[in-house]
């Protein structure tokens, strides 16, 4: 796969990657097993510095979804469309009841978004991903 | 897929050693030491060839006729006066100058090579080259004006004169050294080629000047000499003495300096003019130094110019190291 | 072609600057800086044109004597000035003669590679190859002579937008190969961006600030409120507007500490790196110390 790093975005350039790769993954570009490329390829074709490729291959393996083998690269371990699909009709019920709820108050799709933002962003501090 | 690790082969050596400096200060200079070498081997030709003529036939007419050999071999006795100059305007003075203003200083200077050591190894290779070329230049020269003197009832070239005196090989070596210290201590001082090789060329020769001028009939004391007239009328132009007169006077017999037009005015021959002198009781005072201390001065004034080189490479090498800027 | 893995947070240093201070006559070039670069990073020394950046690299690779303080780089040290000069009477395949020559060290095949990469005839005088090429040239010798610190003064300037990429791409390649250490100075912002990972920012000859930078990203966020005196989270404040009715706040959070909550008409926003040097440096340019 190819990475890019969006030099005007404020994320950091090994989020970015991480990002890129759960991105591949939800899209289903990349499935378990397939292969990521080695530090070295991507940094010769995205300019992409190696201790950053680095830091986004470590930050995906502690998060489960890639593991290291020794001696012949970084693989992927587990999908992210995994969840339960039963969990997810459920979470979709209850947003669509807040979505409404929120437009009932008077609130635009702007107003959803920058709400939805910053709450999203509240949880980021912390954790990364 | 950069699947495939090339085992290139890393050279790693202990350290940078003489041959090194040596390519480069060759693949940097040589044209600089072919050129010179090349005039310094055609002067050198020249001068043996016309001293294997003089020794072979006895004489300097035959070939250019009197003053043509005579005027060719005093044009040869130039190339050791300038020698030094070319040394140090051609070699030295753009020696560092030209790495600063094209910046390379900080190439070489960033490899596994100190600044001082590849300043020492640029002088140390080029100053034996342009010793030798000009031990060799004044050696050639020496050979020539011995030979052109033996064959001359009155030497054109006594020991003492300037052409004789500087053309030893040993004073070559030295003024070769002044010269590459002096163009290389502006080089680092100015930065700057052109003011470099100026400056060096103009103190170049005032301190030449003054040495050769100023100091050398002064090197020791001169030996004084009274010589009634007759007697000192007589030496003159036999080519017999071959010390060195510094300066001389007439002197009445109370020993006060006189001009000679001052005394016997009236007299109508040289005879009676000679006869007039001696009754006066007028002698002539000179101070001169024997032939005994030609080599003496002349290693002397090796001397001087080795010192004065010495410490213009110890400022040229401080200035260096003391860099205040890039 | 294993990967190996060195953790990120190495603490062997490469290069140690202590209270380095240079003097040009009685004005001061460089004043007491003081930092640690690790081994194995990408560090972009960051700062305007006269910051003292070139100062500060020719000491560090030993062309200049320092007047205050030390300085010192772990193993060799290669430095390619900003004018990348090559002597033009050379050939670059003369070139890497001279590296071989004159280094401990050589790598013929790497600094070929290099030429190759960026198609510079061998046999042709440095003189007459274009800057650009030329340029290509001082790095391959760089390269070549395989040092364990690699410092480049404004090494992308006078590049085209295109050789940029190539130049970064190459160059972040042999790092990842050779694991050396490189410093490279630039007064170009935007394109440090997952080139770089450590930061070293430079102002009126004093370091303003340095270290991992994800991490000082990750510690400065942007605020944007209601008018008010302070920001809502504690820390300190790079940078303050303040207009009739808003404030905005540019704030360095306390060290290991999680990313504070902020609550109710506060908005946060994270920083670019282009951001946060501009706003580093306007801190100086109003004389207010960060």
């Amino acid at each position: 796969m190819e990475f890019r790093i969006d030099r005007s975005s404020g994320l950091p350039a090994y989020l970015q990657l991480v990002r890129q790769v759960r991105e591949a993954l939800r899209m289903g570009w990349l499935s378990p097993g397939d292969r990521l490329p080695t530090v070295r390829d991507v940094v010769a074709r995205s300019g992409v510095n190696a201790n950053t490729v680095l830091k986004a291959y470590r930050e995906l393996e502690l998060s489960g979804l890639v593991e290291a083998r020794q001696g012949s690269g970084t693989f992927v371990k587990s999908g992210l469309g995994s969840t339960d699909p039963e969990v997810m009709a459920a979470l979709r019920t209850r947003l669509a009841e807040w979505v409404r709820e929120a437009r009932e108050a008077g609130l635009d799709i702007e107003d959803i978004d920058a709400l939805v933002r910053s709450v999203l962003t509240e949880g980021e501090g912390v954790a990364v991903g | 897929m950069t699947a495939t690790t090339t085992a290139a082969p890393v050279a790693t050596r202990s350290h940078v050693g003489w041959g090194d400096l040596l390519w480069l200060t060759w693949r940097q200079h040589r044209w600089t030491i072919l050129g010179t070498g090349a005039l310094v081997v055609a002067v050198v030709g020249l001068a043996l060839g016309m001293a294997w003529h003089t020794d072979a036939t006895g004489d300097t007419h035959e070939l250019l006729g009197e003053w043509g050999y005579i005027g060719t071999a005093q044009m040869l006795t130039f190339a050791p006066t300038v020698f030094g100059a070319v040394i140090a305007v051609f070699w030295a003075a753009p020696l560092l100058s030209r790495e600063y203003e094209q910046r390379t200083h900080l190439v070489v200077w960033s490899q596994d090579i100190t600044p001082l050591r590849w300043l020492t190894g640029k002088v140390v290779l080029l100053g034996v080259t342009a010793v030798a070329f000009a031990a060799g230049l004044g050696l050639a020269l020496v050979k020539l004006l011995n030979s052109i003197n033996e064959v001359n009832v009155q030497p054109p070239f006594p020991p003492f004169s300037t052409s004789s005196f500087e053309a030893a090989p040993q004073v070559q070596a030295g003024y070769a050294a002044f010269g590459l210290a002096l163009g290389l201590a502006f080089s680092a001082v100015t930065r700057r080629t052109v003011p470099a090789m100026g400056l060096t060329l103009g103190v170049f020769f005032v301190t030449r000047s003054f040495v050769a001028g100023g100091w050398r009939p002064y090197f020791l004391e001169p030996l004084r000499k009274v010589e009634p007239y007759g007697v000192f009328s007589m030496s003159v132009g036999t080519g017999d003495d071959q010390s060195w007169r510094v300066k001389g006077y007439l002197a009445d017999a109370a020993g006060n300096q006189i001009r000679n037009f001052d005394v016997c005015t009236d007299v109508n021959s040289h005879v009676e003019y000679t006869k007039c002198m001696n009754d006066s009781g007028i002698h002539y005072v000179s101070y001169h130094h024997p032939i005994e201390r030609l080599v003496p001065f002349q290693w002397f004034e090796t001397g001087v110019f080795a010192v004065l080189a010495a410490g213009l490479f110890a400022l040229a090498f401080v200035w260096v190291r003391r860099a205040r800027r890039v | 072609m294993t990967t190996v893995v060195e953790p990120v947070g190495d603490t062997a240093i490469a290069v140690r600057a202590r209270a380095l201070g240079k003097r040009y006559r009685s004005k001061w070039a460089l004043r007491e800086c003081t930092f640690d670069l690790p081994e194995g990073r990408v560090a972009a020394l960051v700062g305007a044109n006269g910051a003292g950046k070139t100062t500060l690299m020719t000491v560090l690779s030993g062309l200049l004597d320092a007047d205050e303080g030390s300085a010192g780089a772990v193993g060799r040290v290669a430095f390619v000035s900003q004018e990348k000069p090559v002597y033009r009477h050379f050939s670059a395949a003369e070139m890497l003669r001279l590296g071989a020559r004159l280094n401990v060290v050589w790598d013929e095949a790497r600094a070929r590679r290099w030429l190759a990469r960026f198609e510079i005839p061998l046999d042709k005088a440095c003189g007459k190859l274009s800057g650009g090429q030329q340029a290509q040239v001082a790095f391959a010798l760089a390269i070549g002579s395989r040092p364990d610190v690699l410092m480049l003064d404004e090494p992308l300037a006078n590049l085209d937008p295109l050789a940029r990429r190539e130049v970064t791409a190459e160059l972040l390649s042999e790092v990842a190969e050779t694991g050396m250490t490189v410093l490279l100075s630039t007064h170009v912002v935007a394109e440090l961006a997952g080139v770089a990972d450590y930061l070293l920012l430079l102002a009126h000859g004093r370091l303003l600030a340095g270290g991992d930078l994800d991490e000082l990203l990750a510690r400065h966020v942007g605020y944007t409120g209601p008018r008010s005196d302070a920001p809502p989270v504690p820390g300190t404040v790079v940078a303050a507007r303040h207009d009739d009715n808003q404030s905005s706040f540019l704030v360095e959070l306390p060290a290991g500490q999680p990313r504070p909550v902020v609550a109710g008409q506060w908005t946060e926003r994270s920083l670019t790196l282009e951001d946060y040097v501009l706003a580093q440096l306007e801190t100086t340019r109003k004389g207010a110390g960060a």
